[in-house]
Order: C-alpha cells, then structure tokens, then sequence
C-alpha cells in the first residue's frame, strides 16, 4: 500500500482478477472504497500495462447485481436473512445428507478465483468431512497438462517465465490465442520477434495471434497429434534430434521412434490439412532452434485426446531438447487468476495440496498427522463425475464457491438437470450468476479488492494480493465463510486469517515452504515455486538439472491420432469450436456486467467462413439459429476468414453457448472436448 | 436558468448563411430550437417568437445567422423550417453532416492548414471511413510514425 | 522537441486496451479509435497537428494549443457545433450527445502533470503506443529494420 500524503488516497497493490498471467495494478482507494485504478511499472510481468478487462475491473465492484446478503429460496422466491441462519442452513444440509447417504454424497465445487488460502481450506473441509468429492474448474481446461505433465516432467506447471518469451528465437504456438486470452504474453513474444525470433502457429482459426506468426499453420480441429507427430517424423528423418539430451535426461525414446515407423507426412498433411511443405519447416525451426519455446492452451486440451495431445507437445519437447534452458521450454497458459493455486492448494479430487495423490499410502499418512483425521483414500468425483453424479441420484447436495457450472460446464441442458436433482444446492458467489438462482442457499462472498491473501499466476509466481475496499454490505470473504461452516460442522479452521493460513500451507505443502506471509508480501513480482525454504530465492526455470520425475528423467509417450468423438454429418454439417475473446471472461458473469467491456461485445456470435455464409445466404449480423444434438442457441452472425470452410466458431461467454456443446470425456483427465461438435445453422427465419 | 419572461422579441435567421450545425439547438435551454434528420435531410425548426431572456442561440451561432429584432405586431408565421441535403459519405453511404457544412470547410480549411483543395479529399468521407482510410494508410506506409502532422 | 503519441502498428493486436482506459480517463468518453481489419488493427489517436485543421476551425476558442504543444478542448466555451468532428481528417474527434459538446484527446495532461504517461500508452500490452521525442522513436525503428533484415525468416502465410 502506498499512501499518497497530499490526498487522503492510498495506492493499494492488487493483482488483477481476471486472467492467469497474474499482473499487477494498484488501487486507488479513499475511505475504504475503490476510487480508481493506477498502473505498476514496476511488476516484472506487465510492467504497469493492462488488458482491456484489466482496466474494467472496478466496473464489477459496486455494480448493482452484486449480492449483499446472504438468501434462501422459499417457494420460488428468494428470502433475505442472517448469516447466522445461512450457516446453520448450511451445515445443517451438508450434515443431513452425511448421515443419511455417507460423506461421498456430498460434492464440492472450489474457486479458481479465490486466494490459495481460501481453497487450502475448502478442500480440507470436504476431506475432515470424509470425502474427496472436490474439484474446480481447472479440469474443464488443464487437467490433461496436470496429469501429463505431472507423470512426464515432474510438475503440471509452466517451465519458464513469461518474460522469458523474449529470449526464445523459435516460438511454437499450437492452440493458444493468447493475444486475445492472454494479451501480456504477446508483449514478449513480440520482443522475442524484434530479436529476431521466428513465431509458428498452429490454430484451427485464423486468430490476432496468428498475425504475429511467420508461418500459421491452419489445422483441421483436433488433429494435434497428427501435427506433432508428423513434425517428429521430420525431426528424426533428418537427424535434427538432440542425442545427447535425449541418452542423458530421458526415457522410452526407442519406443517413441518405434511407434512412428511407418507414419509419413503425407498421411499427417492428409489428416491436418496443412501441407508437408509446411510441416517440415515447422518442424526444423523448432528443432534447429537455439532457444525453442512451446507455448500452448486449450486447443491443445480441450479434447477427448487432450491427453494424448499434451503428451505428443512433450514428445516433441523432449526430442528437440528445447526444456529446462531460459527461452526454452514449455508455456501451458493456466486461465484464471488462481488456478494454478487452486490445483497447487489440492482443490482436486485426485490430489492433496502439492500434487500428492490421495490414494498414496505415504501422502496420506502425512496429511492425516497434519490434520489430526483419517482420511478417505479414494479418489474423488471430478468436475463433470460429479454433474453425472448428481443427475443419476449418487450425489445429493453440492455445496459450489465461486463458479458458475450451468455456464461454463458442457451441455447446459444436462448440467441444470442435473443440479436441479440435488436434495440441496448452496452456490457462494459475488452475482446470482445463472447456476446461483438453481440454488437453495446462496452465500454473498466479497470480490477481489475486497479481501487479502495469495494468488498465484500461470507462471508459478505466488503473490499477495492486498485489500483495498471495505466488503460491500454484508458480503463475507470466502475464508470467513468457509471457517464458519467448518465450525458449524464442528471443524476447526482458525479465524480466518489469510496469513495464518498460510503459514499452515508452508508447513504441508513443499513446494510453498518458502513463501511465508512475510516474504511473499514484501516481493514485488512475488515468488515463484518451488520456494521450498525461507532463504531460497524461487525457481524461475524448472528442470535445468533434471526433472522432477521419480527417475529424474522426463518420459516419452507415443501417442497416436484418434479423431474427435462426434463427426460432421448432413444435418450437422458444421465443426464448432467454442472459445474465447479478449473482451470477455469464462462465463462472463463480471464481464457481462462490465459496460466498457460488455457493449463491445454484447451477445453471442458465430464466425462463419465468407463462402459458407454466401451459400447458406447469410449477411453479415443476421440472427440466426444454431442447433447440435443437445440444443439450439441463437447467434448473431460475423462474417470472417477466420475460419476455414466447414468451421464456425462461438464464444462461451454467453449462457447459450454451453448448450451446444458435448460433454464427452477424456478418459484420462476427464476434461470435456469443447472443441470439436458438429452443428447446424439455420436462419431466423426458417 | 431559462429566464424570465420578457418583452417579446423576434428571432430573425439568415437562410443563407445558416449552415445546419445545431449549435442553436444545443444551447437554447427551454428547447425551443429543434433539429431534426429525417430521410437525406436536416430539418431546422426555429421559433419566430422569443420571449426568453436570452440571445444564446445567436451568440453561438458560427455563421452569425441568427439575430433578434422587435417583435411585430402582425406576424407572418410562427415557425421557421431550414431545410438542407445532408451529404452521404463517399465510402458508405451514410449521412453524415450537411452540404453546406462541407462546403464551408472545403472553402475555409485549405487556407488555415496550407494545403490545395484538391489535397482534402477525406471532407467528404465520415468520420468512421476516415478512421478506417487513416488505418490503412498508415499500414502500407509501413513507417509507423504518427505525430506531429507536418502539413 | 515535445514528447507526442507514436504508434508501433505491428505490435497491435486489437485487445483495445487503450479504448477501456481512455474511457476510464475521460468519463466513459474515448478519444482513440482501433480499426480493425482481417490480418491487422491500428490503434489512432489525435495527431495534435501543427497545422490543426480542428483548432483553425473553431470560432469560440473552445480549442487551444497548449505549452506542451497538444490540441486541448475547454468544454465550457463548446457550443456542440461540430465543425472540429467534421474539420478532423482522420475523424477522431467524437460528439457527447448527452452533454452536447465534442469530446477529443487532451493527451491525458492531467497525467502527464504527474509524471505518468497518456493512459493509452501505460496500459498497451505491447507496447503499441510510445509517448516520446520523434528522433527516440525514429531510432528504435532504424534499429529494428536492421534486425528484422538480418534474421532468419520463415515464410509469411
């Protein structure tokens, strides 16, 4: 906090909201109220810029429909009253359910948007209760770079800072529209390119980002593996192979090889429909490069192979040598502003904080001592098991903070079914946001500038954010709320002090051993993990030695091409693709209420390619219907190159657009294939 | 505030001079004064009697078309229309501003920034095509200097 | 010379940062405008001419150059006529229908009182928009040309 002498204005140091690249800003408060917003030059990743959602952040603060206090829902009305019978409701809900059908009935939802200390204790709440039924939404977008990374590499985590973008010379960008969802990244790719560096895309749409590419490569949707693969199959062709690398830090490249025997290029360009010619000058850019960055998103997970997808970007990784170097490495962009602190802090319900598995004898143990309990060793029901779950009886109440699972989860139709079923449902957030009104309880929690704690970013950077604004009304920080049912429950959680809290994640979670509440809120650029001391100074480059594998190897795993689950037929004749934009934010509950942000994008739309708009007649901003065979969405039409013929794209923002979408699963991660769905359009008309 | 009630005075408008920019209507208060765009054209209603405390209408007026007189006793009429084609922009189509007032900057503007006539092509465009010409320009200029305009 | 706006095009990728920041700076009135178009965007802000069409056509003097050399509007002394929206090659000059009066860029001198840079340009991601002394600006340029010549290029699409 920096207090301005002249005026009574203090700058308070916050890290924005919204996205996973973890800026900086200050803000302005006066009195105890958010006043304005001033830009931090001096943070090591946005250097005081700010994305357009950046600087619409104050616009959800005091906005109207934020919730101030809490409510239960009496014959389909909404009733104000007290947090004391809110938490009795509560506790008393969850309790009932335990008794009456076990702890494993129960389902929590964490926050990717609350601190590391807020969902430290979520989970631990759901696991004193005796259940590992809690998930968040990061199994929606990175579970594959979790579970992959974690068994291959050692950590689910990016390898390098972002920064360090501008020392790479080769930059492979596949399924990542960072200049729209992650607008600081382009600044140091960008400098990488001034330096020289060459960029390659490879996006199934023509995005911003790939107007920074020197060479875009236009894959058909969810044809990666085929890509990489065949970029490989280059790689060893030609002997571009790092032998040394590999011999030394790695394992199963024999059977890498082997499994690419027979697989050619023209069976690669086949299937991608990128050009040979194309592939092989990807493919030796990246290899021939002194410093390789891979730098990749959701068009890589997002799918029934986002497994197998995350797997052959490691493969390709690893062959080249182009890890544990700075300008080297792999970039999986994590999307929300703590997400990366919510898997660290265990909010899976496969995981304790830290990565340990709760079905390891050892893991368990410890965190056993740590709590004083015995805990569950099975591992719990994920995000979309959980949906299932509940539609199908075996979950009876979810208690959900901070997330909006009607919006953002696949096939909408079945989602609300499926909540609708609960015997009780409690939702704490800051807006009645679309699943919050299917609720019986429903919980008003405070927005970002209204509490203290840490967050931590896609870059591994662990940073405390500061409070700057006086909780609105009787709007609670998650923590006290998550303390107050603990205790209902007969738990105890503390006070409800971030710092205390995080001195407990110091002591169980290794990798956070070091950032204690001392050192982490006097770093500016925070710090990053591992930190697994108070004296060491955190990890920028993960993997310079070795990796974090049992073996210290990073591990090869041949994968090969398997196409999307559901196929164009006739009267679905379209690939959609849903994703993001830059004015907008997952389910757009603040960004929707944001106006700066919101009337630039004030509905859903659908890319169409110029040729299929003229042969299905449609003119620019038609409305025009939009069906797969789960539901139908209306859609404004935008008229692009964009996309190829064939493809269309909407973004999720908007409560129709989950509608379309199909909730088939990786079988590894369990993460939805948002990507890929055939649909039709119709005219408004018709 | 409006003023007060006073002696009637007449509002007298030069049809020549007037150019259609509104300013009139922006400042009269008790929005007596109504401009008004229908189809391809601007339409100026004025009344011809004022009984306000003000001359504001004529004071703004860019073009001095607007005076005030003694009211008569017999009036003509009660209300004034201005009538003007308003000038569709050369790229889209749309109206964007009337004739009269391209005309005036096509006349005015040459000499107060040194260029030719012929160099302002962009008065008869709307703001938006200006934007959108300006941005394109800059790009196959390839040099990426915006600043101090040397004309 | 005087620091002024220049603008990098090819780092724009059309966030419109810039946009949200100028409005947050101006009451919810933006003074610079991004042009989109399939394979690029351009970010443009008042040049705050010499030879300032815009201010030459003002008759109520609501339009005056300041010491540091920008275009700046008193809006007490705007009658709303809108000569200066339509006197403005590149039209970025916009019109407050609620309050009836122009609104244009001040290059943020409130700002730069403080020590701080136009919001636009403290706040691109990528750094698009420099707020320096030409020959500063002029130099990166020369610098990187020489660079981009020199690298190893795949080809563009």
């Amino acid at each position: 906090m920096i207090e301005t002498p002249a005026t009574k204005k203090s700058l308070v140091l916050t890290i924005c909201p919204y996205c996973g690249a973890g800026c900086g800003l200050y803000v302005v408060a006066e009195d105890g109220k958010a006043v304005g917003i001033e830009y931090m030059p001096e943070h090591p990743l946005n250097e005081g810029a700010l994305c357009p959602k950046g600087n619409a952040a104050l616009e959800v603060l005091y906005h109207a429909d934020r919730l101030r206090y809490p409510m239960k829902k009496t014959k389909g009305n909404w009733e104000r009253i007290s947090w004391d019978e809110a938490i009795d409701l509560v506790a008393s809900n969850l309790a009932q359910v335990c008794s009456d059908y076990g702890p494993d009935a129960l389902g929590f939802l964490s926050s990717a948007k609350c601190t590391n200390e807020e969902n430290y204790l979520f989970q631990k709440l759901a696991r004193l209760i005796g259940t590992n039924n809690v998930d968040h939404c990061a199994r929606l977008c990175h579970s594959p770079t979790v579970a992959i990374l974690s068994k291959t590499l050692g950590s689910g985590a990016m390898t390098n800072l972002i920064p360090e973008l501008a020392n790479s010379t080769c930059i492979f960008v596949t399924g990542s529209n960072f200049a729209e969802n992650h607008p600081l990244v382009s600044r140091w790719v960008l400098d990488a390119k001034e330096r020289g560096a060459g960029v390659i895309v490879a996006d199934a749409r023509f995005t911003p980002t790939a107007w920074l590419a020197d060479l875009f490569l236009q894959i058909k949707p969810g044809t990666d593996v085929a890509l990489i693969n065949g970029m490989i199959r280059v790689i060893l062709d030609e002997g571009l192979f790092k032998r040394d690398f590999i011999a030394r830090r790695t394992t199963g490249f024999d059977e890498l090889a082997r499994s690419l025997e027979g697989y050619t290029l023209e069976e690669a360009a086949a299937i991608t429909g990128v050009p040979v010619a194309s592939i092989i000058k990807a493919a030796r850019a990246y290899a021939r490069a002194e410093a390789g960055a891979m730098v990749y998103c959701m068009g890589i997970t997002q799918h029934i192979t986002g497994s197998d997808n995350v797997a052959a970007c490691v493969n390709l990784a690893l062959v080249c040598g182009q890890i544990g170097r700075p300008g080297a490495g792999l970039f999986p962009l994590r999307g929300q502003n703590n997400v990366q602190g919510a898997c660290d802090m265990g909010a899976l319900a496969e995981f304790y904080p830290g990565y340990q598995r709760v079905d390891n004898e050892a893991a368990r143990g410890k965190f056993e001592e740590a709590w004083g309990v015995s805990l569950s060793p099975e591992p719990g029901l994920t995000v979309m098991e959980m949906v299932n779950a509940a539609a199908e009886g075996r979950i009876k109440a979810i208690y959900i903070m901070g997330e909006n699972p009607l919006l953002s989860d696949p096939n909408a139709h079945h989602t609300r079914e499926a909540l609708s079923k609960l015997d009780f449902l409690v939702v704490q957030d800051i807006f009645l946001t679309e699943t919050a009104q299917l609720a019986n309880v429903v919980l008003p929690a405070v927005a970002w500038a209204e509490k203290e704690g840490t967050v931590t970013s896609t870059e591994r950077r662990v940073q405390w954010t500061e409070q700057a604004a006086i909780p609105l009304e009787e709007a609670k920080t998650d923590l006290w709320i998550i303390c107050q049912v603990a205790k209902r429950l007969g738990f105890d959680l503390g006070d409800a002090d971030a710092a205390v809290v995080l001195t407990e994640i110091n002591r169980v979670v290794s990798i956070h051993a070091g950032i204690t509440p001392e050192r982490v809120r006097n770093a500016v650029g925070g710090l990053i993990w591992p930190c697994p001391s108070p004296e060491h100074p955190g990890t920028p480059i993960l993997y310079t030695q070795e990796f974090g594998t049992p073996d210290g190897r990073g591990k090869f795993t041949p994968v090969t091409y398997r196409p999307p689950v559901e196929q164009t037929r006739a009267d679905f004749p379209f690939v959609l693709i849903t994703g993001r934009v830059v004015m907008h934010y997952n389910a757009g509950s603040m960004t929707r209420r944001s106006l700066s942000l919101a009337k630039r994008v004030p509905e859903a739309f659908i890319e169409v390619n110029p040729r299929d708009a003229e042969r299905l007649s449609l003119a620019q901003d038609e409305k025009v219907r939009v069906a797969t065979e789960r539901g139908e969405a209306s859609a404004r039409v935008e008229v692009t190159e964009r996309v190829a013929e064939g493809v269309v794209f909407m973004p999720f923002h908007f409560p129709e657009v989950n509608v379309l979408t199909i909730d088939a699963l990786d079988p590894k991660a369990k993460i939805p294939e948002y990507k890929v769905a055939a649909c039709r359009i119709e005219r408004g008309d018709d | 505030m409006v003023g007060s009630k006073h002696d009637k005075k007449r509002l007298v408008i030069n049809t020549e001079k007037c150019i259609g920019c509104d300013a009139c209507t922006n400042v009269c208060q008790p929005g007596l004064i109504a401009t008004i765009d229908i189809g391809s054209q601007r339409i100026l209603h004025f009344p011809i009697i004022c009984d306000e405390d003000c001359t504001r209408c004529a004071d703004v007026c860019p073009e001095g078309a607007a005076a005030f007189t003694p009211a008569p006793d017999v009036l003509p009429t009660e209300y004034l229309t201005v009538t003007f084609d308003l000038l569709p922009c050369e790229r889209c189509g749309n109206l964007f501003t009337t004739r009269r007032i391209v005309d005036k900057l096509l006349a005015a503007l040459p000499k107060e920034i040194g260029a030719d006539p012929g160099e302002l092509p962009w008065l008869r465009l709307c703001p938006i095509c200006r934007q959108a010409l300006e941005g394109e320009n800059v790009v196959s200029e390839k040099i990426s200097v915006s600043g101090h305009l040397k004309r | 010379m005087s620091k002024a706006i220049y603008l990098d095009f090819g780092r724009c990728i059309y966030c419109r940062a810039c946009e949200v920041a100028c409005e947050r700076e101006h009451d919810g009135l933006k003074s610079i405008f991004v042009v989109l178009r399939e394979r690029f965007a351009v970010p443009l802000d008042c040049r705050h001419c010499e030879k300032s069409p815009c201010l030459a056509i003002c008759y109520t003097q609501a339009l005056t150059r300041s010491p540091e050399g920008a275009v700046v509007l008193d809006v007490t002394k705007c009658t709303g006529c809108k000569l200066c929206v339509f006197a403005c090659p590149f039209g970025l000059i916009s019109f407050d229908s609620v309050n009836k009066v122009v609104a244009k860029c001040d290059l943020c001198l409130r700002r730069i009182e403080e020590g701080k840079e136009p919001a636009c340009v403290s706040t691109c991601p990528t750094r698009a928009l420099y707020y320096d002394e030409y020959e500063t600006f002029m130099e990166r340029l020369m610098k990187r040309s020489a660079l981009i010549l020199g690298r190893s290029l795949l080809v563009r699409r």
